[in-house]
């Protein structure tokens, strides 16, 4: 009882040091949290999407690539048991023109009579579907639209503009409440209209009976199904975000990781220091009796429930982040994120990292600190000029360095898939952080002379005597520096990464998005590429308008090839234009490829190439509704659409494979002598249709804001690294001017202005600004570089390295600019300490 | 504000009590001095007499209830911070007890420090600083840390530190405290040899009646207040010869 009083009034008698190391482990944690959950939530988003609008049906039958196929293809599955029906679907994106910018809605063609047995259909006001030309809406979208019973809306798709009546209002349940309520149900017989598939479907959902095995059933409903056919489980679907998702995942896996183990080691170096206060008050519960394990099991408490409150603020910090982060991967996917999903896991990896990194970091001090000679402890004079850092921490830093050196080379030589690498990089860059970390004091005492050199003269004699200090508690500034270098050395790495990343997509854009203005219905969803299809007569009819030189036109389709989804992009490519198509490093010419492609055959994405291991010269195997058909791939290209996952064929033959109907852009150039004219007419001819107009500005506009808002994402990201690093900053000199109390007393006394007090207290600030920046900056390079070299098994191809000089001179400016102003709140304290009181601190 | 006709030390009517009301602990009351310059001072009392408040308020280190401390004329009270840093800086020197060096630096850097600190090239503070080691004796151990020194020695260079600037007082709190009786002995003749030959005030604080005796008066003190004062005319004399 009197040892836990004596632990509570500990951290009590220090609350600034106590709210610093808990915001350590808060912001450490807080970070991790939040970006499992926030991504997380997202692939949850799709799967939860695809599942809730396939309400009760287990499985479904579908073509390669989610495309239409014929009704008939479809095997009688009467003697499969465990069937309980089967429920035909046309599902689609259109588009409802309205006054402000039209919709875009998931159209799903059902058959009234056999629906129910998937969805339930809750319909609040009117009836069920009868007969073509009908439609039901949800609540909100009759709302928003101020729709009626009896109202007609007009829909939009690859078939051209149709009206539909409303016979039905939908309470915001199940299917309906999908995406915000842009669900509406029509017949099967008007959504063939719509998508201009007369007898097709785009798939037949089985429901299950309550006993039955889905895995068995799918196995033998698989066994029947005709080449080119698939049953799989609906949220599979989901699959098709991946791709999206798993760059930004791996910068945000690093930084969660980096963000943690920052707060590890504020967590250890506040623990050290305060173990190095209290030795002398150890001594003495040692000399009246605590035993070593006493005292040790009385530390270990303290960290396990300073741990403990970091966590839950840790969970709460998240929770803020998370809201943060999902917001700006929501708009980089372009979906609305749900309530954030705090799943069992997400609280587990909170409420369990949080007490054990900080039970982790201060164990060897602990154990240490129980094992100190009590009679050197009790008597203050006898302790070390200056402290010893041991062999261990060198030697594990030794081994960590040689650990991710290996990681390094293991991504360059062997082939892993994209998970593993995801799941390795942030590892490896851990590694190599902590490896460095713990490796300063081989070189601080080097680094705090060379410093001393450089800044001596102008920091002056107070400068020189705080250099001095840095110099005698090397532990304490190899940790504070370890983590500031860290700050440093990740945000140069991580931003370099990023920065060339997006001089990249400039370039790609400039060399793939050449056209002038572009005609859709909506933009497609990033995530997975869906877009509402628009008729595709409207090729010839914008061709037509005077000033339109070339219109090319686009299509985005689902498709698979060996297992592996990826978005075919059908294009026109026409003979006599030369193709836009950012060709990756090969032989092939532009030319080449453009031939290639029009005898058939495929351009990979650099990044859909890796994965399959195929290059140019091979044969590519597309799985389409009539089965497997080996295509000639032509050529690689870099590609940001699904993160690489693409591939060019021609569109012609494209359709005929993956039978598409419709078109999802028209690409139009412009006479540049006719420009103004031709864009007017477009963009009435896009008015007239309902549809969406665009020009190469607003596109590029459009793209700009989704990584502008990836980049804000970073820039937080980063900030709180930063905010961690200066806890660690403002811990450590609180520290040393807490020890050195007693000096600042006697300089006081003997010569000290308040002033030059404080500039000592700034210049201690300044020498560990300086000796982490020198490191920084040169692993900052190192990791830019391998950052920079990781990214190439993502993306199969290399982007040019250039190491962005004025980003890095922002982060050497602004970790300085942080520390320094970090230092600030110790230096006040310190020059305004009552002289009498320090003289006798002890 | 200073003359050089004023004494080294003038305190009138001094108070200074700690806390208020009935917890109220009166440190120094009403206390009146007047220190030449050149004299000696011991001053003797029991604990928690008041000696070791005298000197902080003597130092400018906390300020007066009441009364007034002048240094060479200089009225502590109207000084800022700033001021009574520069006061100490010049013209008052501190010997503590527990030495108080600066562990991270030499033993002439440490003598250096408050010439450096005022401004002077460390070039010039540096040899002025060995040329008082030399004096008192500690030449060959100027570059050593206060870690490889014996407290004689620590002492001797805290000695030098509070006289490098030749300052018109020095203020020594018990700066035998914790030496041998030998080197006490030797660090006590040093300091008279040294503020001898500059003409330096001198207040010490000193439970050691053997210490006090090496000064030229004695003052003693009983809660807050002079209980008794004393000159040990053999010191005049030896300082006259």
């Amino acid at each position: 009882m009197v040892t836990r009083n004596y632990s509570l009034r500990e951290l009590r008698r220090r609350p600034g040091r106590t709210v610093m190391t808990l915001m350590g482990i808060a912001i450490g944690i807080g970070s991790m949290v939040a970006i499992t959950a926030s991504i997380d939530t997202t692939r949850n988003v799709y799967r939860d999407m695809y599942q809730r609008l396939s309400g009760s049906a287990a499985l479904e039958i579908v073509s390669p690539g989610f495309g239409a196929f014929e009704s008939d293809r479809v095997p009688d599955l009467s003697s499969v048991p465990g069937i309980e029906g089967e429920v035909p679907l046309v599902q689609g994106r259109a588009i409802v023109p309205g006054e402000g910018p039209p919709e875009v809605v998931e159209c799903l063609g059902i058959d009234p009579a056999k629906d129910a047995l998937a969805r339930s259909l809750d319909i609040e006001r009117g009836r069920n579907l009868q007969s073509e030309g009908e439609v039901l809406i949800g609540r909100q979208f009759a709302d928003s639209r101020s729709l009626d019973l009896g109202d007609s809306l007009t829909v939009i798709a690859s078939g051209g503009a149709s009206r539909v009546e409303v016979v039905g209002i939908l309470t915001m349940t199940g299917p309906t409440a999908f995406q915000g309520g842009t669900t509406i149900f029509v017949t099967l017989a008007t959504a063939r209209s719509l998508f201009t598939n007369e007898r097709s479907l785009t798939a037949v959902q089985l429901v299950l009976s309550e006993s039955a095995v889905t895995e068995e059933v799918r196995a033998q409903v698989a066994a029947l199904l005709p080449e080119g056919l698939s049953v799989d489980v609906p949220a599979s679907r989901a699959t098709f975000s991946g791709g999206s998702l798993e760059g930004l995942e791996q910068g945000l896996g690093v930084m969660s990781m980096v963000s943690l183990v920052a707060g590890a080691f504020v967590v250890l170096n506040t623990f050290l220091m305060n173990l190095s206060e209290r030795r002398r008050r150890f001594a003495i519960l040692r000399a009246i009796g605590a035993t070593r394990g006493q005292l040790a099991k009385m530390l270990l408490r303290e960290a396990v429930l300073i741990g403990a409150v970091g966590t839950l603020l840790g969970l709460l910090c998240g929770w803020v982040l998370a809201h943060v982060v999902a917001w700006v991967t929501a708009s980089v996917l372009g979906v609305d994120i749900p309530d954030l999903a705090w799943s069992g896991w997400v609280i587990a990896i909170g409420l369990g990292t949080g007490p054990i990194l900080t039970v982790f970091a201060t164990l060897v001090p602990i154990v240490r600190a129980s094992k100190r000679d009590v009679l050197t402890d009790l008597f203050p004079g006898s302790q070390e000029q200056r402290e010893v850092v041991g062999r261990a921490p060198v030697v594990v830093g030794v081994v960590l360095l040689v650990c991710a050196l290996v990681l390094e080379c293991v991504f360059l030589t062997v082939k892993l898939d994209s998970s593993t690498i995801l799941m390795l990089i942030p590892l490896a860059t851990v590694m190599l952080l902590i490896g460095c970390v713990l490796t300063v004091p081989l070189f601080i005492g080097p680094l705090a002379r060379f410093v001393g050199r450089v800044i001596g003269p102008v920091v002056g004699p107070e400068g020189r005597l705080a250099l001095r200090q840095i110099d005698r508690y090397r532990m304490r500034t190899s940790l504070t520096v370890g983590v500031l270098f860290m700050a440093i050395t990740i945000s140069i790495g991580l931003g370099n990464s990023i920065l060339s990343n997006i001089d990249d997509l400039g370039d790609w854009f400039d060399s793939t998005i050449v056209f002038d203005v572009f005609v859709r219905g909506a933009m497609p969803d990033p995530g997975t590429m869906a877009a509402p299809a628009i008729p595709e007569e409207y090729q010839g009819e914008l061709l037509a308008i005077p000033g339109a030189k070339y219109v090319e036109a686009l299509n985005f389709t689902q498709a698979r090839s060996e297992g592996q989804s990826f978005i075919a992009l059908g294009r026109t490519v026409d003979p006599d234009i030369p193709l836009s198509l950012d060709l990756a490093e090969s032989d092939e010419t532009l030319a080449e490829v453009q031939r290639g492609l029009i005898d058939g055959g495929i351009a990979l994405g650099t990044v859909l190439a890796h994965r399959l291991g195929k290059g140019t010269g091979d044969t590519f195997l597309l799985e389409t509704p009539n089965g497997p058909k080996q295509l000639p791939i032509v050529g690689t290209f870099t590609s940001y659409t699904l993160g690489g996952m693409a591939a060019v064929i021609e569109r012609t033959n494209a359709k005929r494979l993956l039978e598409f109907e419709g078109a999802h852009v028209f690409m139009v150039r412009v006479d540049p002598e006719r420009r103004a004219e031709t864009f007017a007419a477009l963009s009435q001819f896009a008015a007239d249709r309902q549809l969406m107009f665009q020009t190469n500005a607003e596109l590029r506009g459009f793209i700009e804001q989704i990584i502008d808002g990836v980049i804000g994402m970073f820039w937080l990201l980063l900030v709180l690294v930063f905010v961690v690093s200066s806890l660690g900053t403002v811990n450590t000199l609180v520290m040393n001017v807490l020890e050195q109390t007693r000096e600042v007393g006697v300089l006081r006394t003997i010569a000290m202005k308040r002033s030059q007090v404080r500039k000592m207290v700034v210049a201690q600030a300044v020498g560990i600004v300086g000796i982490s920046i020198i490191p920084g900056i040169g692993v900052g390079v190192v990791v830019a570089y391998l950052m920079h070299l990781d990214m190439q098994p993502m993306t199969g191809y290399r982007i040019p390295f250039h190491l962005h000089i004025g980003f890095a001179s922002v982060v050497v400016v602004g970790s300085g600019a942080i520390t320094i102003l970090a230092s600030l709140l110790p230096a006040r304290r310190a020059s305004r300490m009552p002289i009498i009181e320090a003289l006798q601190y002890e | 504000m200073s003359t050089s006709q004023a004494p080294a030390v003038e305190i009138v009517d001094l108070t200074k009590t700690y806390g208020h009301g009935p917890t109220a602990v009166h440190a120094v009351r009403h206390l009146n001095l007047v220190i030449p310059r050149g004299e000696f001072v011991a001053l003797m009392g029991p604990s928690g007499s008041g000696k070791s408040s005298l000197l902080h308020l003597l130092a400018g280190l906390a300020p007066p209830t009441s009364g007034e401390v002048s240094i060479e004329g200089a009225k502590l009270s109207s000084l800022d911070d700033d001021a009574l840093t520069i006061l100490r800086r010049r013209s008052i020197g501190f010997v503590f007890q527990a030495f108080q060096l600066i562990d991270v630096l030499t033993a002439v850097e440490n003598v250096a420090l408050p010439l450096v600190l005022d401004g002077v090239a460390e070039r010039d503070a540096n040899e002025r600083a060995l040329a008082l080691l030399d004096r008192v004796g500690l030449r060959e151990r100027a570059t050593h840390l206060p870690s490889e020194l014996s407290g004689g020695e620590k002492q001797r260079v805290a000695i030098a530190r509070a006289l490098i600037h030749e300052p018109v007082l020095l203020l020594a709190d018990e700066p035998t405290g914790n030496l041998d009786s030998e080197s006490g002995e030797q660090v006590l003749r040093l300091l008279r040899e040294l503020v001898r030959e500059r003409d330096h005030s001198v207040v010490m604080v000193t439970h050691d009646s053997s210490a006090a005796g090496l000064a030229d008066r004695l003052v003693k003190i009983r809660d807050g207040r002079i209980e008794e004062e004393q000159r040990f005319h053999h010191a005049s004399e030896a300082r006259e010869s």
